[in-house]
């Protein structure tokens, strides 16, 4: 073979390199953000997909035209993957999920189904990640939620997904829970599930039009909203505000949040912001009775003070510490007390009973959700107020 | 037999890179649950020791290939006969470890090719580096190694950077006994420790035979304790209930890195590290069953073999099995107890009793 020949022979692999067998070009896809799953009347799935427009979201400003920066388009089927394929009927392109960051459940499929159906194909499709926030559309269905244009973010999904983000770390209130998450406790029999639920505020028919990002209170909008405790796979109840942030005590979630309280002789309110949390959850098992010690630990610095306190006496700082003290196992306790009435183990104190004593647990493993609605849970909460802010002292000192 | 040596540190790498292999991704040992990490070390601990028959057998033999010493030992025939099952024995298990390959590139990026393309641009690349001997091999593996190495630090980091680690999803330890845990044992003794039987037909290549054992050992070590920490990380990322039901461990518990939203979506990585270490596993065996072949059927030069030996690697590997589920299957029930357990264990412990019992009345 000449050094000509062997040359020449390169070049069938220039074929081969410039590309894969399933290339897809992007100008043949669709990105989906969020998608979201009701059920129908005659007991299919309604699946919604938030479809990226995108010459409407490139940059600069040729690119921004007057439609809207998404679509969403439904398409029903017996399956979920039915619908992905069903839609080349709607849509021109193929859909890819790679992108997808929000995954929306009905309320009343959230309900009457459970989530562990649904979410079988998004774990095994190759192109899905288990990444995407699933969340429950609270008193309603997921499509319209879908449908809401948003300022801000032009991607309505991301907006969601960064609002969820954003409460999760400033407010506290409500997890973030992932496809990966939820699957986890869904499998796990000793633990309940909690996710964060979402509703419209507005009009419908206003939110889809992109003069609803034209104005400066927007006609609609979506929220986030509520806590919703899930049993053996299927949405039981909602929790909301204090509650809510109960149980993400108790999951040591609470990154940052603020807590108020009424001062003294109703003279005034107060709040802190809350950092630096940590949450200890000690089982213990005697005679065949479980027990919890929940011990919590937080710092803050006061943010916000109208009544008179002198804070520059280390002493009335204690005292304010107790009040968010008590604060804080309220809700806790308040949290823990609606998980029981519902015989709902959302902390996942059984596993870590099955944790800390195996033995006993394979015992008490069966009667479980009697043994947690009826359990003692002790509740210790030590907070710290660090610092109060730019000021020494609020402006109302002296009362006349 | 090729006239080349090849330096300790290459043995390891090469080592290294085998038992990392297809299994580093495919996950071994979860049949324990929890404890797979247990079941991985316990793994290790008997592979090590079978390691030891097997380097005996080396110092005995210090330049043939098992299928050489065979003949030595068992005379012309019955060590032909060896020989030969051998030999399929190799080209079985790289054809399964083509599968492999083949699998989890069609499940995870490749969906619409179809697998024989993957598999046949594999085997070529493999046959392409035996084509040139098993130094330049060795030196390959030297780059890769580095990459490879580069790949877990950094996934490593972002895994434990991105707080995705429950411990608490390991625990408790033992949570159902030992049972589980030896019943997993046989699986991650033979796949991939066991696996080592390759490299007997390797071993006569070091350029000093000294340090056969502390290589071997070293690697073995080495690459065990990194896949007791793939076992433990994708049960405490994905718990047990996941972890278990995932087709490939890793590259779902990769997929969930996502530090400040812009280290994320790294499955790319999982998949390049099949690539490496499957193109070595591959590589391996394919050359261990060429050796073998060379010495049962002395043919002067092997590197008239891999043209015919691909074409049966890449055809057995993808008639060895109708499915997915049929692939794993066979490897976990029919391939660990009728093929790997005798083939690694039970000959090379019975070459070197025979071995030994010969010398002794040799030398008396």
């Amino acid at each position: 073979m000449t050094r000509k020949f062997k040359l020449f022979l390169l070049f069938p692999g220039l074929i081969l390199l410039a590309g894969c067998w399933d290339q897809q070009e992007t100008g043949e896809i669709a990105l989906v953000m969020g998608m979201g799953i009701d059920k129908t009347e005659e007991n299919l799935y309604r699946v919604s997909y938030q479809i990226v427009n995108p010459g409407q979201v490139a940059g600069g400003k040729t690119g921004q035209g007057q439609g809207t920066a998404v679509t969403t388009y439904s398409e029903t089927g017996g399956t979920i993957f039915e619908t992905v394929r069903k839609i080349s009927k709607k849509v021109p392109r193929m859909l890819s999920f790679s992108h997808t960051v929000v995954l929306i459940v009905g309320e009343d499929l959230a309900k009457e189904e459970g989530l562990a159906r649904i979410l079988d194909f998004s774990e095994r499709y190759y192109d899905f990640r288990s990444t995407a926030l699933v969340l429950v559309a609270r008193a309603g269905q997921a499509r319209p939620i879908l449908s809401i244009l948003s300022p801000l973010e032009r991607i309505p999904a991301m907006k969601i997904q960064e609002t969820v983000q954003k409460t999760e770390q400033v407010w506290g209130e409500t997890p973030q829970r992932n496809i990966n998450d939820v699957v986890q406790t869904l499998s796990s029999k000793s633990k309940g599930l909690a996710l964060a639920g979402i509703s419209l505020v507005g009009n419908m028919k206003e939110g889809q039009t992109s003069a609803n990002n034209q104005q400066a209170i927007p006609n609609t909008l979506v929220k986030i909203n509520g806590l919703a405790l899930f049993k053996d796979g299927k949405l039981n109840s909602w929790l909301d505000e204090e509650e809510a942030r109960g149980v993400a005590w108790v999951q040591n979630k609470i990154k940052k949040t603020v807590l108020t309280s009424k001062c003294k002789e109703n003279k005034g309110d107060m709040a802190v912001e809350v950092m630096r949390t940590s949450t200890h959850v000690k089982p213990k098992v005697e005679q065949g009775k479980p027990e919890i010690t929940i011990t919590i630990r937080g710092e803050g610095h006061l943010e916000e003070i109208t009544c008179p306190a002198d804070l520059t006496n280390p002493k009335v700082i204690f005292k304010l510490n107790n009040t968010f003290e008590s604060n804080i196992k309220q809700e806790v306790i308040a949290a823990v007390e609606v998980a029981q009435k519902h015989k709902n183990d959302v902390f996942g104190f059984g596993e870590a009973i099955n944790r800390a004593n195996p033995k006993e647990w394979k015992q008490m493993k069966k009667q479980w959700e009697d043994k947690f609605a009826n359990m003692d849970v002790q509740v210790n909460v030590d907070f710290f107020i660090r610092g109060t802010g730019l000021r020494k002292q609020p402006i109302i000192l002296q009362e006349k | 037999m090729e006239k080349v040596k090849i330096s300790g540190g290459q043995l390891f790498i090469l080592m290294f890179l085998f038992e990392l292999g297809t299994a580093i991704v495919i996950g071994p040992g979860l049949g324990a649950e929890k404890d797979a990490w247990l079941a991985v070390l316990l793994g290790l601990i008997s592979g090590m020791i079978l390691f030891l028959v097997y380097y005996a057998l080396y110092r005995l033999y210090p330049d043939q290939p098992l299928t050489g010493y065979a003949k030595k030992i068992l005379g012309k025939y019955i060590g032909s006969v060896i020989g030969i099952v051998y030999l399929f024995y190799f080209i079985y298990i790289a054809s399964r470890d083509l599968r492999d390959f083949g699998e989890l590139l069609t499940a995870s990026t490749y969906t619409y090719t179809p697998m024989f393309v993957i598999n046949a641009f594999m085997i070529l690349a493999v046959a392409y580096v035996l084509f040139l001997g098993i130094e330049v091999l060795a030196r390959t593996g030297e780059i890769f190694f580095f990459l490879l190495m580069l790949i877990g630090v950094v996934g490593t980091i972002l895994v434990l950077v991105s707080g995705m680690i429950e411990v608490h999803n390991l625990l408790p330890i033992l949570e159902n006994g030992w049972g589980p845990v030896l019943q997993a044992w046989p699986t991650t003794y033979t796949f991939p420790f066991g696996e080592m039987v390759a490299f007997t037909v390797l071993l006569p290549y070091l350029n000093r035979p000294n340090l056969g054992l502390r290589v071997g050992l070293s690697a073995m070590s080495f690459s065990g304790i990194l896949l007791m920490w793939v076992v433990a990380m994708e049960v405490a990322v994905l718990s047990v209930y996941v972890a278990t039901r995932s087709t490939f461990p890793l590259l779902s518990a990769i997929g969930l890195v996502n530090m400040t939203g812009f280290f994320q979506r790294l499955d790319v990585v999982v998949v390049l590290t099949l690539i490496i270490g499957g193109f070595f596993k591959i590589a391996v065996f394919f050359y261990a069953a060429l050796i073998s072949a060379t010495e049962v059927f002395r043919v002067s030069k092997y590197t008239r073999l891999i043209f015919p030996f691909s074409i049966v690697i890449l055809l057995s590997s993808m008639t060895v099995a109708n499915n997915y589920a049929g692939h794993i299957q066979e490897g976990l029930e029919i391939s660990t107890y009728y093929a790997s357990l005798p083939f690694q264990t039970g000959i090379p412990l019975l070459l070197l009793v025979i071995a030994l019992i010969r010398r002794y009345f040799k030398n008396r």
